[in-house]
């Protein structure tokens, strides 16, 4: 390393940063080469890049990069020159060739001298030039259909690892892509195009990227189901058409720079701080007789505000490239098990937080193979049901007021309550004689303890990561919720908060503690403590709320918080929050109001404890702490009955 | 620990009648003691958190920590030091900051310790200034700044 002077290092890791960019955005060309009909244009696409990454990866001196792109163009040119034949076993070794290169880019970045074994690659790809391995079927009507395992190669075996380096991917990347939902004229990417040696900027990507969304967006959505589906589709095309309409703007050209992610958190924190200072001197100000002051206050909230979104919208990041890492795994996954299936995406023009984004992958990466492996039936099966021989999944994001909304829908056979609840029964989870709702039932596959190693398939056990999937949502705020019918199929719905930078927030005053913010969406109600029986408590039983036939106990929020004050229980306002599934009673001295709070760390200083979410400054200035009820109240609560304490009575 | 840096210029500040300087360098700003909301569940001499023009930081009361007592009513604690250190940015309370102090070439020397008093932890050096001694605090173990210095972001 000692030889490499600064300039050299820097070049490095620019073409290294450039290329896992240019990647991540070609594979959607890859994947589209299946079922584009003028896959031309994506074999264009491909070739360029490999040849630009072949060129940009010799004159840095990545020898390894530089031969092995040598050999995929080599590849695409037979494929361009129809010299091999197009098929879903090639296309998987081109999909193979980008998460190899992804890797070694990936590799390169933390340690420039690294070397890599790409012998079984590089084989196989040679194995297709030559003409030693052929596609089974080179061309089939639907391709997809024709997903039988290739026994000439150990290529489409599934690599389970795959899905987890892609979903890694997306936190490494330390800078965010700041850019404008406006599009480059065409003649842009034709200018750099034909520049061969020099990587390819972001913006001429960036084209490449629109081109894409546009192709997508023509495709008619074929969806079975019925009108329910169809329905439910045009309405999610409403609802994402706020940040998508751009998208049909003519062509504009747009220059695009990249900004370390933490000058844009340092920015919101300033405007952040200016909103909160508008509105100390707006107070002071409303004093005033003076009628411009007035005028020029409301000109300055206006402007500040205007700020404060624009700002906020930096952190935004399409959801484009997660679909492109989706779509793959379902492809994967398919192949894998055989079936045919037909994904359908909307809504990925749509723009959410780059923390979101980050949490996102696994919780759908799991439901996805889910859907292909247990919701999907295999194609005799769908003959029997009279279903078509294409499994249909549909992914679909949309924006909900102040959340985002993501749909799972399968065309499969639904979950059968019947089943689930015999199976909770065997695992312990539900007792016998327990009365619970189909849609209970249902949520069980939803627990820790539902699923085993011992039934889990090669790709995903009946309710394997099911937990992992709750988890997950429900730490960036989310939640989860499942509808099934039997023979029809299921619907997963991920609710999530747009931002995980700013949440609907109650202030609440307590009695000893001062003030404390609870995200908006634990509270399932509040009640008036005065104005209800409350049970003060007996022998060995704390204090207890009876609501709707439900006996839900209280705590104070000081307690909580380990005050040792003495805080009475039966007044005061009592908000009903979920705690393992069960309402509890969280005490607050009174509500002072719902605001949007934007999340901060906690301060140097402040200790972290259980439930404690972070700090924020309320309208005043003042810092304030944000908790998390249901995390302080997490595992202290135990409501699980043994049979003992039944008393055995059925 | 700090005679290896070059800067020698320290802040002097009183608290409790005693003088005390910390480096410089670590100083990010000296501001006028605001609103503080006090946090539950911490020490004593965790004074609790202020609003830095959007940055939350935790504010230690440096009396309290010292002598592990009650803060004297007749004191009035006025200013807060902000300091960044480590990487890590928070405050500390004292009296008044009195004056920025050069202490050259055989001044700065090592503290004679009473190792029985628990505050000779925080102490990491003495200056010796034409109107007596000023100790030098160690910050790292007065704010506990190890503790916070890989905090992982919430």
């Amino acid at each position: 390393m000692s030889g490499m002077d600064d300039f050299e290092l820097e070049i490095k890791r620019d073409f290294i940063n450039e290329a896992l960019i240019n990647l991540e955005e070609t594979e959607g060309s890859f994947m589209e080469l299946e079922v584009s009909p003028d896959p031309k244009t994506l074999l264009d696409k491909i070739f360029r890049l490999a040849h630009n990454l072949k060129g940009g990866a010799r004159a840095v001196g990545f020898g390894q990069v530089a031969e092995f792109t040598h050999q995929l163009e080599n590849l695409v040119q037979k494929i361009q020159r129809s010299e091999v034949p197009l098929s879903s076993p090639v296309i998987t070794t081109l999909l193979q060739s980008n998460d190899r290169l992804a890797d070694m880019l990936s590799e390169l970045k933390n340690n420039l001298e690294a070397s890599f074994d790409n012998t079984d690659l590089l084989a196989s790809i040679q194995g297709w030039i030559d003409g030693t391995q052929v596609a089974p079927d080179p061309a089939p009507d639907t391709p997809q259909a024709t997903i039988e395992t290739t026994a000439s190669s150990s290529d489409t075996s599934f690599d389970i690892d795959s899905s987890q380096s892609l979903s890694s991917e997306v936190p490494q990347e330390i800078e965010s892509l700041v850019e404008e939902k406006k599009f480059a004229a065409p003649s842009l990417s034709d200018f750099f195009g034909d520049e061969p040696v020099q990587s390819p900027s972001a913006s001429e990507k960036r084209v490449e990227a629109v081109q894409e969304v546009q192709v997508s967006e023509l495709k008619p959505a074929t969806v079975a189901g019925g009108t329910d589906l169809k329905a439910k589709q045009s309405s999610g095309d409403s609802g994402a058409s706020g940040p998508k309409s751009s998208s049909k703007e003519p062509a504009k050209e747009v220059e695009i720079i990249r900004v370390p992610l933490d000058k844009i958190d340092k920015l919101n924190d300033f405007v952040g701080e200016l909103i909160v200072l508008q509105s100390v001197v707006q107070s002071q100000a409303s004093t005033e007789a003076n009628v411009k002051l007035h005028a020029t206050m409301r000109q300055l909230f206006k402007l500040s505000k205007d700020i404060q979104t624009l700002s906020m919208s930096l952190r935004m990041l399409p959801v484009k490239p997660l679909v492109q890492k989706l779509q793959r795994v379902v492809r994967d996954t398919a192949n894998t098990l055989g079936k045919p299936v037909e994904l359908t995406v909307e809504g990925e023009g749509l723009d959410i937080d780059k923390s979101v984004l980050d949490r996102l992958a696994d919780p759908l990466i799991h439901i996805l193979r889910n859907a292909v492996d247990h919701g999907l039936e295999s194609p005799e099966g769908r003959a029997e049901a009279g279903k078509g021989a294409i499994g249909k999944v549909m992914l679909s994001f949309m924006n909900e007021g102040n959340s985002l909304l993501v749909e799972v829908r399968d065309d499969g056979k639904g979950i059968n309550h019947e089943i689930v609840r015999k199976k909770a029964i065997e695992k312990k989870l539900i007792t016998d004689n327990q009365q619970l709702s189909e849609k209970q039932i249902i949520n069980l596959i939803f627990h820790p303890g539902f699923s085993t190693k011992a039934e889990a398939s090669e790709i995903s056990g009946r309710g394997v990561g099911m937990d992992v999937v709750k988890t997950n949502v429900e730490k960036v705020g989310g939640q989860v919720d499942v509808t099934t019918v039997i023979g029809k199929g299921s619907i997963f719905k991920l609710q999530i908060p747009l931002s995980l930078a700013v949440v609907d927030g109650l202030v609440v005053n307590t009695a000893s503690l001062g003030r404390f913010v609870i995200p908006l969406s634990q509270v399932q109600e509040t009640l008036n403590l005065k104005s209800l029986p409350v049970s003060s408590g007996q022998l060995g039983i704390g204090s207890c709320l009876q609501l709707r036939g439900v006996v839900v106990p209280l705590f104070t929020l000081d307690e909580c918080l380990g005050s040792k004050a003495q805080v009475s229980k039966s007044e005061g306002t009592a908000l009903i929050v979920n705690v393992n599934d069960r309402p509890v009673g969280i005490i607050v001295q009174e509500i002072l109001r719902g605001q949007q709070i934007v999340i901060k760390p906690l301060g140097n200083g402040v200790a972290a404890q259980k439930g404690w979410v972070g700090s924020c400054v309320l309208g005043d200035g003042l810092p304030t702490l944000i908790v998390s009820p249901q995390d302080m109240l997490h595992g202290k609560i135990n409501y699980e009955l043994s049979e003992e304490q039944w008393g055995g009575a059925a | 620990m700090s005679t290896g840096t070059v800067d020698n210029r320290f802040i002097e500040f009183k608290l409790g009648g005693q003088r005390y300087a910390i480096p410089l360098l670590a100083v990010k700003e000296v501001m006028q003691k605001t609103d503080i909301t006090s946090v539950p569940n911490m020490p004593a001499y965790f004074e609790g958190m202020i609003n830095l023009r959007g940055q939350i930081l935790g504010v230690y009361n440096v009396q309290r920590r010292l002598t592990g007592k009650a803060k004297d009513s007749k004191i009035e604690q006025e200013v807060v030091i902000v300091i960044d250190q480590l990487g890590v940015s928070m405050g500390m309370i004292v009296d008044e900051v009195t004056s920025v102090l050069h202490a050259e070439g055989n001044s700065i020397g090592p503290a004679p310790l009473k190792e029985s008093d628990p505050a000779s932890a925080y102490i990491g050096a003495v200056i010796q200034s034409d109107n007596g001694l000023v100790q030098v605090l160690n910050l790292r173990e007065l704010l506990e700044l190890e503790k916070y210095r890989a905090k992982p972001a919430a």
